[in-house]
């Protein structure tokens, strides 16, 4: 069965149809919420939730674009959501704070090789980011968008996207550098 | 930009399509959630359904006793009950009547307000003995006796338009008279020289005017996602040939790819309004003024590389005409079913258009903004029903509050409002009114 069919079948809120849409999209929904959350419980539930958006709203997709893009932009909603719900706790206050001055190094030129690195760990990578980093990464560089966008999104200043995206840039590189360390001590350590 | 374009890459290629495993149970806390979400929209529907069907119901049993209900009450006079073989005695409900002699000589005349209905006799010369039937006849009686006397040899003619006068103004209502006998006025024909109770209907003429003040707020708002770009102006405008720049135009060829995302939203009706209503027959008024009502909406039309923002706000002015039929009274307050319509045309409408994108090379952005007055066509007629309470603050001013829907006819407008999208609009009134 095709997606259009099972779309029109989850209009009619098909219960088999459903679960299929589900187990067809959901391996990769979960990497999308698992992008965006630490914690691997929030993950969840942000799949949950947008699966359960997703049922319920079905009725607003007119067939005219791609399914996935539509599903995943429900996620990205999602997480944006609960991003800024933990923000308004002031929740992240801290990492902020703890990271402002560690930060500020200037990337290389190089543009995160992350060729040879497992796609698990590059995963795993992202997921450490502060919460505001890693937000701001995912929209850039996954969702596509513009400082200026993400900015209105997140209500901050385009010029604090640009920079904890560079600062994200510098985590992960950091990272990147590390495993790609390790990997060659390895390999030296077996030769 | 380039090397961030190059970062871009490298992490959606990796991450893009990577599947991650799914937690344990997850499909069956979905489908938990989605039973529970659907048991609750079918309550909810059954409620709605139950609740319509209520007001259906009230409607319906308002209008068909407003139907049986005759205008003219007639009640036997208790002159002719007199003649009766067995009714030489008074029905047991009315009190005694005393000699008119006995009634003069009372000194502290009280009336008590158990009494629905008194008889005072009035002796004449030919000693004939009549019956005056009234709402409120102990206080009415003594205070026309007071002013006027009632002396055996006096004649009736000459204390007529004084009595028609003291009724006329109103003394009426100062006495406790029972519900369901308001139409009962005691008049005195000259022609036959005698007090006697008559029924008469109050004219309309005599019903006080209501001047309402109240607000509206609509209950429901309409939101809409779609994948593929939409306008706030009518469908039947292409929407390439509203957005006119080359720039956007460029953006605009990325709406057709596939994560492109329209949302939009029509905020609840809000509304103002000044009312006049008037009784046109017992129990029913007829309800007319101006409503004011701000009707806004928005719409997002977005992707990876561009965002185009309309919104869109319109000022109404409608002429409403509604009946409103009290139903029954409970305590103090009033319960009242209404129908009618209205008809608004703007009075006033601003459309604004922000958009903004990068180009498919991302090198440049592209940039446009639109604000421009608008105004619809045609003006916009709706029909509405509802329920209300209504509840005296003070002695001339009630409070009142009615739930209820309206249904909008499709007009043929070019910019879409909730009125033209949702169509049944339930909305909450609450209000002053002020009786004349």
């Amino acid at each position: 069965m095709d997606d259009s069919q099972l779309i029109i079948a989850c209009k009619k809120q098909d219960r088999n149809a459903q679960k299929v849409l589900y187990e067809r999209y959901a391996p990769v929904m979960m990497t999308v919420c698992l992008r965006y959350s630490k914690e691997e419980e929030t993950a969840r539930d942000l799949l949950h939730d947008g699966f359960i958006r997703a049922f319920t709203q079905i009725g607003s997709f007119r067939g005219k674009g791609s399914f996935e893009g539509w599903l995943r932009r429900i996620f990205v909603n999602l997480a944006l959501e609960n991003y800024r719900k933990e923000k308004q706790k002031n929740r992240f206050l801290e990492e902020y704070s703890l990271l402002k001055s560690a930060d500020l190094e200037v990337p290389d030129d190089d543009p995160l090789d992350i060729g040879d690195i497992p796609r698990e760990e590059v995963l795993e990578m992202i997921r450490e980011l502060p919460p505001g980093y890693r937000t701001v990464f995912n929209l850039f560089i996954f969702e596509e968008m513009s400082h200026r966008e993400i900015a209105e999104m997140l209500g901050i200043h385009e010029a604090a996207s640009r920079s904890q995206f560079f600062r994200a840039k510098s985590l992960l590189q950091k990272k990147i550098s590390a495993i790609l360390h390790n990997c060659s001590s390895r390999y030296n350590e077996q030769r | 930009m380039n090397r961030d374009n190059d970062i871009r890459r490298a992490f959606r290629a990796k991450l893009s399509d990577y599947p991650s495993p799914l937690p344990a149970e997850g499909w069956e806390r979905v489908e938990q959630s989605m039973s529970r979400i659907a048991a609750t929209r079918r309550v909810l529907r059954r409620r709605w359904y139950a609740g319509t069907a209520a007001a259906l119901l009230l409607l319906l049993v308002g209008s068909l006793l407003f139907l049986q209900m005759p205008l003219l009450q007639e009640i036997p006079m208790l002159t002719e009950q007199e003649k009766h073989p067995a009714g030489g005695q008074l029905p047991s409900a009315v009190p005694a009547v005393p000699d008119h002699a006995d009634l003069l000589s009372l000194p502290h005349y009280e009336p008590t307000r158990a009494a629905t209905a008194g008889l005072a006799s009035v002796r004449r010369k030919g000693g004939e003995k009549n019956l005056l039937l009234a709402n409120n006849p102990a206080g009415m009686m003594e205070r026309w006796i007071r002013q006027n006397g009632v002396a055996p040899d006096r004649s009736l003619d000459d204390l007529l338009p004084v009595f028609q006068s003291l009724i006329r103004k109103g003394d009426l209502s100062r006495y406790a008279i029972p519900a369901g006998h308001i139409e009962e006025v005691i008049s005195v024909s000259s022609d036959d020289d005698q007090l006697f109770a008559e029924n008469v209907a109050v004219g309309a003429g005599d019903e006080r005017l209501t001047i309402g003040l109240g607000g509206r707020g609509g209950l429901s708002t309409f939101r809409q996602t779609v994948n593929s770009p939409m306008t706030l102006r009518s469908a039947s405008l292409a929407t390439e040939a509203q957005y006119s720049s080359e720039g956007v135009k460029n953006m605009l060829t990325t709406t057709r790819t596939a994560d492109n995302l329209s949302e939009m939203e029509h905020d609840q009706p809000v509304s103002f309004g000044i009312t006049l209503s008037k009784s046109i027959f017992d129990n029913l008024f007829i309800e007319s003024g101006l409503t004011y009502t701000y009707l806004s909406s928005r719409l997002r039309n977005a992707n990876a590389n561009f965002r185009i923002e309309e919104t869109q706000k319109i000022h109404y002015l409608g002429i409403p005409v509604n009946l409103n039929y009290t139903l029954f009274s409970v305590k103090r307050f009033n319960l009242y079913a209404s129908v009618g319509g209205m008809l608004e045309k703007d009075l006033y409408g601003e459309y604004r258009k922000l958009g903004t994108g990068e180009t498919l090379d991302f090198n440049s952005t592209a940039e446009e903004e639109e604000v421009k007055k608008i105004s619809q066509r045609n003006p916009q007629l709706s029909v509405n029903a509802g329920v209300g309470l209504s509840y005296p603050l003070m002695q001339h001013l009630r409070i009142y509050g009615k739930v209820g829907g309206a249904y909008y006819f499709d007009a043929g407008n070019e910019y879409k409002t909730i009125y033209s999208d949702r169509k049944i609009v339930m909305d909450l009134n609450i209000g002053l009114r002020v009786e004349f």
